[in-house]
């Protein structure tokens, strides 16, 4: 069943064209990397699935309804959750308050007065799954780069999102956290549908199944990793480099 | 230090008024960085709303200033909440537009109250039980004032929850913290920046029942404290519960001892001189968030 479809979604800021009639596919519990030079259009893809930025032309629809005029909670309301490509996370507020935010978010105005004497199973169960128990009491300013990273993703899935778009999730870690990564979203991808934006060809590799390069705003090609990867276009679009030394 | 002993008293009491008036701003200037001028008019409609209570509606003085405190609030929180639904929302990232929009709505809304209640100032009269006082020693101590002071700190105690217990707190000090973020983890924003508003105007409405207890109720009443309820946030910290808290005590026993001394003008000259000099060494005030924000 088609969860995501997006249809020559064009999208510009003055002059320049961000996004330039992109149709993008995704099915249920489908797993896809979204690859491209800088520029390309990947967290602008993002950017407009999510309500941060608004289409010029084209419609987002997901689960059969269109997003183009919904604001950004209540597309997240919806179904849809994202990371920023920078991570962020709240804090000054502690590890399981970062994660209690995120779901809890629903809840109406007078029912967020009262006071949470015990953390909800949800919360627990979700900082389990991202190994962030020990530190749940913590404030968040206090964990590691890679941790940050895994708390972005608890706060996610305490969303109970259908569709994931992770901006990036490995940049910066350590190979031993990636690793961690990967088994996660090996783990998440089990029940959830994932758009990853992520330029580390040994991790796409590893993990990707169906791969989409964008460059210059359009959907340049798409298909499994290794018919990608060996693609006269794609290896011209990163300059002759091999994609992984084209990453800044 | 005899000084500082008798006048005691008098600048806590100084210093809970100051403190009622600058909490709500806290939330709408401390929070939110919106400059709301018309902050002290939303005091004087707390006062007047005390006076239409009594003189209008004829609750009994015994317990009307108590019946006045939950209907300040929600009156004077529904008028901020209009204001920035209606206007200020428009505004947000022009702090000079939002500066002179406030004080035109500041100057329409003390208009409103002549018009309505004339100019002359009116009195709300105390409640039987809070006319009397005891001494201690030297000291003489006003029912009154101790009832100010009681306010100030449960509505600090108030706030204090709010902010740090509550999930709706914690949403808004997320918003402030990291708006785009606060979006995508589902939370209202908007919502968020109009709740902010209706507390922060409503506390204004709390202060303005307080005042009534100090002294007449007229049109002006907010503009003798709009200014020095602003250098409180500021001298504090912005957005700092503690800071105002503490800045707000620390000009009231300045304001009071120093005018022992003195006179009242005198003292205001000295306690301005002050605060230029601490803002010179401390332009972010004595306390200021701890974050490690990338952005």
């Amino acid at each position: 069943m088609s969860l995501l479809t997006i249809d020559t979604l064009t999208v510009t800021f003055g002059d320049f064209t961000a996004l330039d009639h992109v149709d993008l596919h995704l099915d249920e519990g489908q797993l896809l990397f979204l690859i491209g030079p800088n520029g390309a259009g990947k967290t602008t893809l993002i950017d407009t699935i999510t309500g941060r930025t608004r289409p010029t032309h084209g419609t987002i629809t997901f689960n059969g309804h269109t997003l183009n005029k919904r604001s950004e909670h209540q597309i997240v309301r919806a179904g849809i959750g994202r990371t920023f490509q920078t991570s962020a996370v709240f804090e000054e507020l502690t590890v399981a308050d970062n994660v209690d935010l995120a779901a809890s978010a629903r809840l109406r105005p007078w029912q967020l007065l009262r006071r949470r004497r015990t953390l909800p199973p949800d919360v627990i169960r979700h900082l389990d799954r991202v190994g962030l128990t020990d530190h749940a009491d913590r404030p968040a300013a206090t964990l590691s780069h890679g941790q940050r990273q895994w708390l972005e993703i608890a706060m996610l899935l305490a969303q109970n999102p259908r569709l994931l778009l992770l901006d990036e999730p490995v940049a910066g870690m350590s190979a031993d956290e990636r690793t961690r990564t990967g088994a996660l979203l090996t783990e998440i991808a089990a029940d959830h549908t994932i758009i990853v934006i992520e330029h580390d060809m040994d991790f796409l590799r590893r993990y990707a199944d169906q791969v989409t390069v964008l460059h210059e705003g359009r959907i340049l090609t798409h298909g499994d990793v290794t018919t990608v990867q060996n693609d006269p276009r794609v290896q011209e679009v990163y300059l002759g480099r091999t994609p992984q030394k084209a990453t800044p | 230090m005899d000084a500082l002993i008798t006048q005691l008293p008098v600048g806590l009491a100084i210093g809970a008024v100051l403190l009622l008036a600058a909490l709500g701003l806290n939330f709408t200037f401390g929070q939110m960085g919106v400059i709301n001028m018309a902050h002290g008019e939303f005091i004087m409609i707390g006062a007047y709303t005390a006076y239409v209570l009594h003189a209008w509606i004829g609750v009994n003085p015994a317990y009307s200033l108590i019946v006045a405190l939950p209907v300040a609030f929600a009156v004077t929180g529904t008028l901020g909440w209009l204001l920035e639904l209606g206007l200020i929302r428009h505004f947000y990232g022009r702090p000079l537009d939002t500066l002179l929009l406030t004080f035109g709505i500041g100057m329409i809304l003390q208009q409103a109250a002549r018009d309505t209640f004339g100019a002359p100032n009116v009195d709300v009269p105390a409640p039987p039980w809070l006319t009397e006082g005891i001494t201690l020693g030297d000291i003489r101590i006003h029912y009154a004032r101790l009832f100010i002071l009681t306010l100030a700190l449960t509505a600090v105690a108030a706030i204090a929850y709010y902010l740090n217990r509550s999930r709706q707190g914690r949403q808004m000090r997320a918003v402030i913290h990291n708006r785009d973020l606060a979006a995508v983890t589902g939370i209202n924003t908007r919502r968020v920046d109009a709740t902010t508003f209706f507390i922060g105007s409503g506390l204004a409405g709390i202060a303005g029942v307080a005042l009534t207890l100090t002294g007449p109720t007229g049109p002006t009443l907010g503009t003798n404290y709009i200014v020095d309820a602003f250098l409180v946030v500021v001298i504090g910290g912005l957005g700092q519960l503690r800071g105002t808290v503490i800045a707000a005590f620390a000009l009231g026993m300045l304001n009071a001892t120093v005018e022992a001394w003195t006179d009242a003008s005198l003292a205001k000259l000295i306690a301005f001189t002050a605060i230029v000099a601490l803002l010179q060494a401390r332009p972010q005030g004595l306390f200021t968030v701890k974050t490690r924000a990338l952005t």
